[in-house]
Parts: structure tokens; C-alpha cells; sequence
């Protein structure tokens, strides 16, 4: 057996001890690192391999051994998914997200996984995802082992308008999670890259957990170019659509805001089919980016805008749309929305806005609304397999036909 | 009497008295029309009924018909008085006035003795208003004038400010009022259920006795009454404060969720010299789509000091870890998010 991707792709638990005890909420703790921990007792098929392997193989086929895999979740083009059980407490179910070899990656892993990997086995907060462990099966495969989170995500609760009602509460609680996840990644140096409500999972207890860190990357350097073309485009702030290679954390801001706004609507807020449409959707639901209200916005390298000039617009607009969530959280979403990334809130700066403290004081997360039934483990399924970055193909084309009907957007 | 009144009036418009029976201007009686009302107008607080008023001011702006007064009173002017004492009416007017003006609270003053002092200096300044002689009413009304002018921002401020706490006290108290009805409530029942549990303790005693229950009447009323004193018991001790689930719902909402990130160890500070940063500073392609050096510098020091906080002997002695969420047994389905997957300190390497 060759060197495992796996032991490749991390770095050796040695050099991790330094690892920042920053990074994990829960600091008493010995190891931060998704890298394999040898199983308490180690069986006795485990030993008699162990002959045969070296010992970062022998790691790896103890944290395998940890698991049982069950019934398949969900199947994509660049992962499957399937129910998992912890071998030694077979009530305990997880995760199992099994990346498929890529043709385009054939010499190593894909950066989906590798970023995914990297960053969700730092992170540790009540409301991200939990990666458990990472090994490799026989034909090298990627398994990463996750949180199962059973009841779906914010995304169907948010389209299945008939039967899941909330209310501005509710909205809050949802909000307040998200908002704190997003906050740690960014005092983590992480920047998600793609935050919408498809990757918004709820736990069994109602907690919403960020989960999808394939897009995800650290901080960059200074003169470090990063790529432009992230975020699901429905979600992706104006710098990044005029091809800005050196942004910050408010990227993430921009999405959270618009997760606002959909929450509040149930409908994606600017749900543009081309690049060249989401500008023109902005310019109308938030307002031109001109070098007014954003200097030197026309130097960026795809600056490109049409005759028509609206200006930004003001609060009356936002409380006709949105004014359901009263007037701190209109203000806390128009902060979101703001077109200049520099003067745009900061998720440290949302949390501190006087909104969470407003009547209606945010639901328990016990009692949020929850949909019923089996559909939120399919779509865990689902969310898990999908490639990062895109939009639901399935999803687009239900909104153009509620289009085609005058029905709302 | 009412034309002394009337006199009075005019010349000294602070002892006027509401007249009850006859309008001074038109000298009809209530005794001939029931339904009179007197009105006055603030800007000199002379009384007259609803209908002299229709007919001297309906056809605009008119002269007030007391003979010493000079005001010119307009009809939408006119309004019914609070108070029988026009006096009062008029003082109580005044101090609303100034109220709405002078309107600082405690809170935005430094020291007890500065808010007093300017307490005191409102009240000679509303004193001066209310009874001073002429020359005094005209300085003290310039100088409200000139407050109002020159503190126009805080006046709205706090004015807004008054609003938000007005409301929140009259939410607290319909709250407690709420709270205190349904108390209410909830004596008359358990008071109700207790007269029924007397009343149904001879028809037990009987129905024991029937029964042919060992012991006498007596006893048997004994134990009963001992049974129903332990019910009675029960039921008084469930409800002992709040209940966890309560509790729960009163604390406050946490919007970090009890996670504090603050590095301790040292501090970041706003701007570093450094010159291979400051093109990133001023750059147009790092400085519009707004990349922060402050990010990368914070990030920078976060990780020059990462290893402080880590000591080796506690993370080792650190017992099982537990992570994640454990949602409820109840929730959805009966399964545990994520738990203490991993057992700690028995890393080959540690």
C-alpha cells in the first residue's frame, strides 16, 4: 500500500501541538486536529495486520475501524454521502462524506477537500460543523467523518412556505447562529467563501451549524492574489463581481446579509441567472456602486455597469421590504448590504448591534420551527455532496417558474 | 360675582376662576342651555362659552371680546381647561412647556449637585414665567428661547430618548399587571380547590364508615384529613419559583454565546509602521475591494503569540473531550449529533 493521500495532505500532529488553543471554543482538550487518534483498544484483526503496516497506516485503519458505514445518503458528482455509526456506541450516528477520486485531481486530493479538511478540523464552535475524523479507504479514497445533522437545512425551511411558518423571533435565533458562526471563522483568520441556506444544516436540537468549507481559505497575505470567482453567485458581494483579487472577510458579511434578507422574504433577494443580471439586481435592490458612494470603485478590473443610475437606496425602501424585523434589524441589514466592503459592518460589530437585544428576544432553539418527516436526512445528503459554489440547478428553475406564474419571487 | 370675576380676569389673568354658570362675554345662563361648555384660549386664558367663541372667531382671527384684553385669538386656539383654577390651568401649561424644553435627565449630568443645580435654575426660570412681574416673563421666555435654539439636537435627543423609556415602563407595568391578575387568578382557584376538598372530606368520612373501615369515626376522620394535608402539601410544593425550563427562557440573550475571543495576552494596536505594508494600505487593488491590513496584522500577532497560551501538562491531564451540539433525547429522532468521539491523551506523539 502506498503513502495514503491522507497522511500526505496533513501535517503531522507533532507540529499541531502549537496549535492555537484559540481556535476551539471548548479549550480543555488535548488535540485539536482531525488527524486519526488510535482507537482505545485497538482489535485484535487491527494487531495482526499491524505487522504489515507502517504506522501511519495502522493509524489510519484504527480510525477507520471506528466507524460503521450504513445506508447511502445522498450521491453527487464529487462526493457521496452516507449514515455512519461509532462502532462502539452504535447510537451514535455521523456523517460520512466519501470524496470521489477526480479526474481533474488524479495526482493529489481536490482543493474542495483539501480546504475543507484544513480549515473544519481547526474549527470548533457550537454552530460550524463538526469534522470528527478524516481517513482514506482502500482504494484511497477520502472519507471525512461529520456531525450528522438530521433535520435539514435553513433552505427548505425558508422554500416550504405552506407548512413551516416563523416569525421575526425565529428569523433572530436563526440569525444570531449564523452571525456567531461566521464571527468565529473570521477571529479565526477563515474566510467560508460560500454562505447561503442550503449550507445553513440544523442539528437534531435545532442548532443551525455552517457546514460546506469547500471554498473556504485563510486570510490572505498582502500582494497575495486570491480568486474572484467564489461565493454562490446569488450571495457574491459586488467587489467580487467586478473581479477584486484582494478582499476581506466582508465578502462573508454581503451573504450573511442576503441569508437576512431571505429569511425575512422566503425568497432569494437578488437572485440574478448571469454574473451581468446579479450586478444589475443589485444596482436595483441595493444601488449603483459609483465612486460616490464608494471611491474608486471604477478602477476595479470588471467594473461594469449600466446607464441607468439608482441611487443607493435609503431605509423607506428596506421597511417596505423588510420591515417585519422592526427598525434595529432593517438597520443591521442595510449595514450588511452596504456596497463599499470598507464601510461595510463587521461580523464582531453585527454582534454587537442593539437588534439582538429588541423585543421579540430570539426563539430557544428547542422551539424553532422544524420540518417534519423524512425529507431533512435526504437533504443532508444532498447538501453534503454538492459541489461548492453553485447554484441548485433544480432550485433556479423553480423560481423562473413561479416566475412564469406573476407568483412572488 | 361673576362680573368681579370678569374684571379680575383682565387685568391679572392668573387668578381667573372657570365660571360655572354664566359666560362672561354673552351673559347666557345654564339654566337655559344645559349643554354649555366654557373654553379658553392659552394665549391669555379668558373663558368663555363654545358659542361665543363659534361666533366671534368662526370667520377667522378676532380680537378677545374681555374688554381690557388686546389678544388676537384664533378658533383652533381654544381648547376645554383642566382645571376649574385658570391659574393652575395656565401654570400647568407653562411647566409642560418648559418641560418639553429642559428635558435632560439625571444620566447627563457628571455630579448630583450639577443636575440639581440645574433644576434649580429651570424652576426660577419657570417661577419667573409663571408669576413674575412683566419684565421678568419677557426675560425668562427670551432666555427659553435661546435654549431651545442653541440646544435644538439634544432637546430631540433626549426627547426620543424620554419616549423609549416611557414605553418600556408602561410595558414593565402591564407586564406586572398581567403577572399580579393572573396570580390573582391562580389564588382563587387553589382557594376554591381547597373549599372543595373540606367539602368533600364528611361525604369520605361517611363513605369510609360505610365501607365498615377499621376504627372509630374519629380516626377514620383523622387519617383522611392527614391524607388530604399531604395532597394539599404536594400541590403548594410544586409551585416553588421558577422552573428550570423558565429560567431558561428568562436569561438574557448572549449574542457571542458566552465565547469571548479577545486575545489576553497582548493588544492589538491600531496602525503598525511597517513599509512593506503600506503599499497595501494605499493601493487601489487592495484598498477598493476593501482588504484590510488590520486583518492580516491581527492575524500576524495571533500567530507570532499562539504558543503562550498552550500548556502542555493541562491539555494531557485534560479529560475526555466533548464537543459539538447533544441535542435532546426527544429532538427529531433519537440520535446524538456529535459527542466524545475522540478519547484524548493517548496521542502516540503526546
Amino acid at each position: 500500500m502506498a503513502v495514503s493521500p491522507l497522511v500526505d495532505g496533513l501535517p503531522n500532529p507533532a507540529a499541531r501541538a502549537v496549535s492555537s488553543p484559540l481556535k476551539n471554543a471548548a479549550s480543555a482538550q488535548a488535540s485539536s486536529n482531525g488527524t486519526p487518534v488510535p482507537a482505545v483498544a485497538p482489535n485484535a484483526t487491527a494487531a495482526v495486520q499491524s505487522a504489515a503496516l507502517d504506522l501511519s497506516e495502522q493509524m489510519n485503519e484504527d480510525e477507520k475501524r471506528k466507524y460503521i458505514k450504513g445506508k447511502k445518503l445522498g450521491e453527487g458528482t464529487y462526493a457521496n454521502v452516507y449514515l455512519g455509526q461509532v462502532r462502539n456506541d452504535p447510537s451514535q450516528l455521523v456523517a460520512m462524506k466519501k470524496i470521489k477520486i477526480n479526474k481533474e485531481y488524479t495526482e493529489g486530493m481536490s482543493p474542495d477537500a483539501v480546504r475543507e479538511i484544513k480549515h473544519l478540523q481547526e474549527l470548533d464552535h457550537p454552530n460550524i460543523i463538526k469534522l470528527h475524523t478524516v481517513f482514506s479507504s482502500k482504494d484511497q479514497n477520502l472519507n471525512l467523518v461529520l456531525e450528522f445533522l438530521p433535520l435539514g437545512d435553513l433552505e427548505i425551511l425558508i422554500k416550504d412556505t405552506a407548512n413551516v411558518h416563523y416569525g421575526v423571533a425565529d428569523t433572530k435565533a436563526w440569525m444570531g447562529m449564523l452571525t456567531r458562526a461566521v464571527w468565529f471563522c473570521h477571529e479565526n483568520f477563515v474566510l467560508h467563501r460560500d454562505i447561503k441556506p442550503n449550507n445553513l444544516l440544523i442539528a437534531a436540537d435545532g442548532e443551525v451549524k455552517l457546514a460546506d468549507f469547500g471554498l473556504a481559505r485563510s486570510f490572505s497575505d498582502p500582494y497575495r492574489p486570491m480568486t474572484s470567482n467564489v461565493i454562490t453567485r446569488w450571495y457574491r458581494p459586488p467587489e467580487l463581481l467586478f473581479g477584486a483579487r484582494h478582499y476581506s472577510a466582508a465578502v462573508d458579511v454581503w451573504s450573511v446579509g442576503l441569508v437576512f434578507a431571505e429569511l425575512v422574504m422566503r425568497a432569494p433577494y437578488l437572485a440574478g441567472n448571469t454574473e451581468l443580471e446579479q450586478i444589475e439586481l443589485i444596482c436595483k435592490g441595493v444601488g449603483t456602486p459609483t465612486e460616490e458612494n464608494w471611491p474608486g470603485v471604477t478602477k476595479l478590473p470588471e467594473y461594469t455597469i449600466s446607464n441607468q443610475i439608482t441611487p443607493v437606496l435609503g431605509k423607506d425602501h428596506y421597511n417596505a421590504l423588510f420591515g417585519t424585523v422592526g427598525n434595529e434589524g432593517v438597520d443591521l441589514l442595510m449595514k450588511t448590504l452596504i456596497l463599499d466592503p470598507r464601510k461595510r459592518i463587521t461580523a464582531r460589530d453585527m454582534l454587537k448591534h442593539p437588534w439582538w437585544h429588541k423585543d421579540p428576544k430570539p426563539t430557544r432553539k428547542k422551539e424553532l420551527p422544524r420540518k417534519s418527516g423524512g425529507e431533512g436526512e435526504e437533504k443532508v445528503g444532498a447538501d453534503l455532496k454538492r459541489r461548492p459554489g453553485v447554484v441548485d440547478e433544480d432550485r433556479t428553475n423553480k423560481v423562473a417558474r413561479k416566475l412564469d406564474f406573476g407568483g412572488p419571487l | 360675582m361673576s362680573r368681579k370675576a370678569v374684571t379680575s380676569t383682565v387685568t391679572q389673568p392668573s387668578n381667573a376662576i372657570l365660571p360655572s354658570d354664566i359666560c362672561p362675554v354673552c351673559k347666557r345662563v345654564r339654566y337655559l342651555n344645559t349643554d354649555m361648555r366654557f373654553l379658553i384660549n392659552p394665549e391669555c386664558y379668558h373663558a368663555m362659552c363654545s358659542q361665543c367663541v363659534d361666533n366671534i372667531f368662526k370667520s377667522g382671527p378676532a380680537q378677545c371680546p374681555y374688554v381690557s384684553c388686546s389678544k388676537t385669538l384664533r378658533l383652533r386656539g381654544f381648547r376645554e381647561a383642566w382645571f376649574g383654577d385658570l391659574s393652575v390651568e395656565r401654570e400647568v401649561d407653562i411647566r409642560k412647556r418648559v418641560a418639553a424644553v429642559f428635558n435632560n435627565t439625571q444620566d447627563d449630568f457628571e455630579t448630583l449637585r450639577d443636575f440639581n443645580n440645574y433644576l434649580q435654575d429651570v424652576e426660577d426660570l419657570t417661577f419667573a414665567l409663571v408669576s413674575g412681574t412683566d419684565e421678568e416673563r419677557r426675560k425668562a421666555e427670551a432666555q427659553l428661547v435661546a435654549y431651545e435654539e442653541k440646544n435644538k439636537a439634544d432637546i430631540d435627543r433626549n426627547r426620543k430618548k424620554g419616549r423609549e423609556v416611557e414605553a418600556a415602563r408602561k410595558k414593565r407595568e402591564a407586564e406586572a399587571e398581567a403577572a399580579s391578575k393572573a396570580r390573582r387568578l391562580e389564588e382563587q382557584r387553589e382557594e376554591e380547590e381547597a373549599r372543595k376538598e373540606e367539602a368533600t372530606l364528611n361525604r369520605e368520612v361517611m363513605e369510609a364508615l360505610a365501607r365498615g373501615e377499621a376504627g372509630t369515626a374519629a380516626q377514620i376522620q383523622e387519617r383522611i384529613l392527614a391524607h388530604k394535608r399531604q395532597r394539599i402539601a404536594q400541590l403548594n410544593a410544586k409551585r416553588t419559583g421558577p422552573t428550570e425550563d423558565e429560567e431558561d427562557r428568562n436569561k438574557p440573550y448572549d449574542p457571542f454565546g458566552a465565547t469571548d475571543l479577545d486575545p489576553t495576552r497582548y493588544q492589538i494596536h491600531d496602525t503598525y509602521e511597517n513599509s512593506w505594508l503600506d503599499p497595501a494600505r494605499t493601493r487601489d487593488d487592495h484598498r477598493v475591494p476593501g482588504y484590510s491590513v488590520q486583518e492580516y496584522v491581527t492575524r500576524a500577532m495571533f500567530e507570532a503569540f499562539a504558543g503562550l497560551g498552550v500548556d502542555i501538562d493541562e491539555e494531557k491531564a485534560g479529560a475526555q473531550r466533548a464537543v459539538g451540539t447533544v441535542g435532546p433525547k426527544h429532538a427529531a429522532q433519537a440520535n446524538v449529533t456529535s459527542g466524545a468521539l475522540r478519547k484524548a491523551g493517548d496521542d502516540v506523539f503526546g
